[in-house]
């Protein structure tokens, strides 16, 4: 018999199959991280080798098989795993050592990879990488979500981005070195600092074009506008001041020194004061919009790049470049309450908050990633791979996408934050707030609630609540809540929610009166006992009052409706018709005149 | 402020209240209106409800008219209830014969109407008071003593008790201003 070259053994065969088809498939998965592209297509090559080989070696081996000249020992060594092969999978891995390595090689690799890309805690996911211009390294939503503006650092232009097709639809040239860039509230104009040239360009958002370039200090960084459209704000990072800019008649009409190196400002969204940023100070100086004079400067970690507002005005975000943390501004008492370690992240630059306020995206600039912060919990939930040397990082106003642009690899990473959340839309923060349980004096409104819910064993609380639900980022209402805790923790069943009707009645008092009915039996064990004053009523704020106490009184003493004749029937009737025009109007006006306002 | 003040609003509060307190599913006990609250929350969150006691319930489906005639039935019942109890009691207002119990109440209510009582603060107690003061009274056995005590002072011209249980009804505090 003539010497033949041994060829590739079956069960080798069907691990190279193996192996291939799990390394393309998992290039497949992993096309849906960024920036991995070389070791994707690395994969996908040795991959389709792989499975080629392979499959031609199974071919040929299951041909072999059947039969032409090979001993009955070759023809057990590897002819036992063909198509058909009926042996147990036991057997198999017993005798096949080559298959039970081909299998470990390719599944493991592929659990790994379907766990890596598709059970990531928010399930936020990359939809699209948009090409721009040079150096993409700042970016601004409209209001309206329907354009994002990028600029473009090294071709000096600024990129228009319609949001629903995700492509560049205009680029319109501005100054030199365009760094930072920000939109007015009402959509109309976008500022933008050329930090080579040392103006402003001001863009008509509607026409697109430049309709004024501002000559501003030396090396502006960064924009911002009051929310009343009235004001722009400018750092000069070498001139260590802020220009302060009229839009009306685009001239600069202040000039504010604040720290060395000022990068970032944001106005808080009541429009009264100004924050910026000192990178080589370590600080951020509070200016009065009013005054413009410096009020206040709040240190932070080292080398403070950009600071965002919380859309309440609470709090404000700033991002450290060389601690690679978050500062958390409390701008009640102007300090520093948290300071988060974003891990993953190094060199953080820009930063937005979504519109609900619960969570901070930060472009970290050397590790090409982007960390996303839970203000709830103070926690960083996420880090999520972009481009090369993000910069900047902007939340459209549905809060659904987040805009990312990649100065290292000219492009701008879209992302979509998954909206499969467990809370309905926007409300996350409300489901999720905690409620700060103290003594139940402060709750009470009248005599015998301040006699009642002195007891020690009550708690109670506020609970935040949007004035309206069409409006939840919009005003807010506080609603009293009052608990007798259950006895036995253990075998405690959860809350027990109680309503005395009305409406308009206290839950609150109702609560207490009812604690003695459940102090000795289970349900006063197993649950907590909850009485909530709904809006408008007892303890809630604002609180509703829509009669004094002496027009009370009287339409006691009235004993309307009394008379059940026929003759008196149609009275109350017609009492009753006349009610639904005229008196609700008054009602309500008495109500407007006698109430507190909305938070 | 006031078109954002509806049954609708507070379902909607109480299921964020539910999550705040850190449950995954409502327990709740309503009364009177109360149950229409209830109701209404179990057809907005369906998922959301664990267990629920509606007493006194408020039929969604009636309208205005029959919601006055089944809240009437009911009020009759407790007064049924009431008036049986009071009758196994030595000091009850209409003795121990049951078939006098209503004839009785208004007798002594009735007159309210034309000659109401004045009460020690100054105030006078009207036919309405005296109607709530029984609403009240109705809600729970507790106060079926002071319900009959108040019932007897009338006939010495006495509203006090009657006129306690209605500021109660009302939420009128002991400093002559109301909750609402």
């Amino acid at each position: 018999m003539k010497a033949k070259k041994k060829p590739i053994g079956l069960p080798t065969s069907w691990g190279f199959v193996i192996v291939g088809a799990s390394l393309v498939i998992n290039g497949f998965l992993l096309t849906k991280i960024p920036n991995v592209s070389t070791l994707v297509d690395l994969l996908l090559l040795v991959g389709f080798i792989l499975l080629v080989v392979g499959t031609v070696a199974v071919v040929r081996g299951v041909r072999d098989r059947s039969g032409k000249g090979h001993n009955a020992t070759e023809q057990q060594a590897r002819g036992h795993m063909g198509l058909l092969d009926r042996r147990s999978l036991g057997q198999l891995i017993r005798r096949q050592p080559a298959f039970t390595t081909s299998v470990i090689l390719g599944v493991i690799p592929l659990v790994v990879v379907l766990v890596v890309v598709n059970i990531r805690p928010f399930g936020a996911s990359l939809v699209t990488t948009i090409s721009g211009g040079t150096s993409p390294w700042n970016v601004a939503v409209s209001p309206d979500g329907r354009h994002a503006y990028v600029t473009n650092y090294n071709s000096n232009d600024l990129s228009v981005i319609d949001t629903v097709s995700n492509v560049v639809v205009i680029t319109i040239p501005v100054g030199t070195n365009p760094w930072k860039v920000a939109v007015t509230l009402d959509g109309g104009h976008a500022y933008i600092a050329n930090y080579g040239s040392n103006n402003v360009s001001v863009i008509d958002t509607s026409s697109n074009a430049v309709t004024a370039t501002i000559p501003v200090g030396d090396h502006p960084e960064a924009t911002t506008v009051t929310p009343d459209g009235r004001h722009a704000y400018v750092t000069n990072s070498v001139s260590n001041n802020v220009s302060v800019i009229d839009t009306l008649s685009n001239a600069v009409t202040g000039t504010i020194a604040v720290g060395i190196g000022p990068g970032g400002v944001a106005v808080a969204p009541d429009g009264r004061h100004a924050y910026v940023t000192n990178y080589n100070s370590d600080n951020v100086s509070v200016i009065d919009v009013g005054t413009n004079a410096v009020t206040a400067t709040i240190p932070v970690g080292t080398n403070p790049w950009e600071v965002v507002m919380a859309p309440d005005g609470r709090h404000a975000y700033v991002t450290n470049y060389s601690s690679n943390s978050v500062s958390i501004i409390d701008l009640g008492s102007n300090t520093v309450t948290a300071t988060i370690a974003l891990g993953l992240g190094t060199a953080p630059e820009g930063e937005a908050v979504t519109p609900d306020g619960v969570h901070v995206y930060v472009a970290n600039n050397n590790s090409n990633n982007v960390s996303v912060i839970d203000t709830l919990s103070n926690a960083v939930t996420d880090t999520i791979a972009v481009g090369t040397s993000p910069g900047g990082v902007a939340v459209a106003p549905d809060g659904r996408y987040v805009y990312v642009p990649n100065s290292g690899s000219n492009n701008v990473s879209v992302i979509e934050i998954a909206a499969g959340s467990a809370f309905p839309a926007g409300l996350e923060r409300f489901y999720r707030q905690n409620l700060a349980w103290n003594g139940c004096i402060p709750f009470a409104t009248t005599p015998e609630d301040k006699n009642t819910y002195a007891d020690p064993g009550l708690q109670c609380a506020y609970l935040e609540v949007p004035l309206d639900y069409a409006h939840p980022y919009d005003r807010t209402v506080k609603i009293g809540l009052l608990r007798r805790p259950a006895s036995d923790r253990t075998h405690r069943i959860g809350s027990l929610v109680i309503n005395p009707g009305g409406p308009g009645d206290s839950g609150m008092s109702a609560a207490v009166r009812m604690v003695n009915q459940v102090t000795n039996n289970d349900l006063g064990r197993r649950f907590d006992l909850v009485g909530f004053d709904p809006r408008g009523i007892g303890s809630s704020k604002p609180r509703i009052l829509c009669r004094t106490p002496v027009e009370q009184d009287a339409e006691r003493l009235m004993n309307s409706g009394v008379d059940t004749s026929p003759a008196g029937v149609v009275q109350t009737e017609n009492q009753e018709k006349s009610m639904t025009i005229g008196e609700p109007i008054a009602l309500g006006l008495t109500c407007w005149r006698t109430s507190a306002p909305a938070t | 402020m006031l078109a954002n003040i509806g049954t609708r609003d507070v379902v909607r509060d109480m299921d964020i209240m539910r999550s705040a307190l850190g449950d995954a599913k409502l327990t709740y006990l309503g009364y009177s209106y109360g149950t229409r609250i209830g109701t209404a929350y179990a057809e907005t969150f369906p998922g959301n409800v664990r267990a629920m006691v509606l007493d006194g319930a408020f039929d969604p489906a009636e309208n205005q008219t029959s919601l006055v005639i089944e809240q009437g039935r009911g009020l009759q019942q407790a007064f049924d209830a009431f008036a049986a109890w009071c009758a196994g009691r030595a000091n009850c207002f209409f003795g121990q014969d049951k078939s006098q119990a209503v004839k009785i109440f208004h007798d002594r209510v009735l007159r309210l109407i034309d000659h109401p009582v004045t009460v020690s603060d100054g105030r006078k107690l009207s036919y309405t008071d005296a109607a709530a003061g029984v609403i009240q009274a109705f809600y729970l056995p507790d106060y079926w003593p002071m319900l009959n005590q108040g019932v007897q002072e009338l006939a010495e011209d006495d509203g006090d008790t009657l006129m306690h249980l209605a500021d109660t009804y009302y939420e009128r505090s002991t400093d002559d201003t109301y909750s609402t």
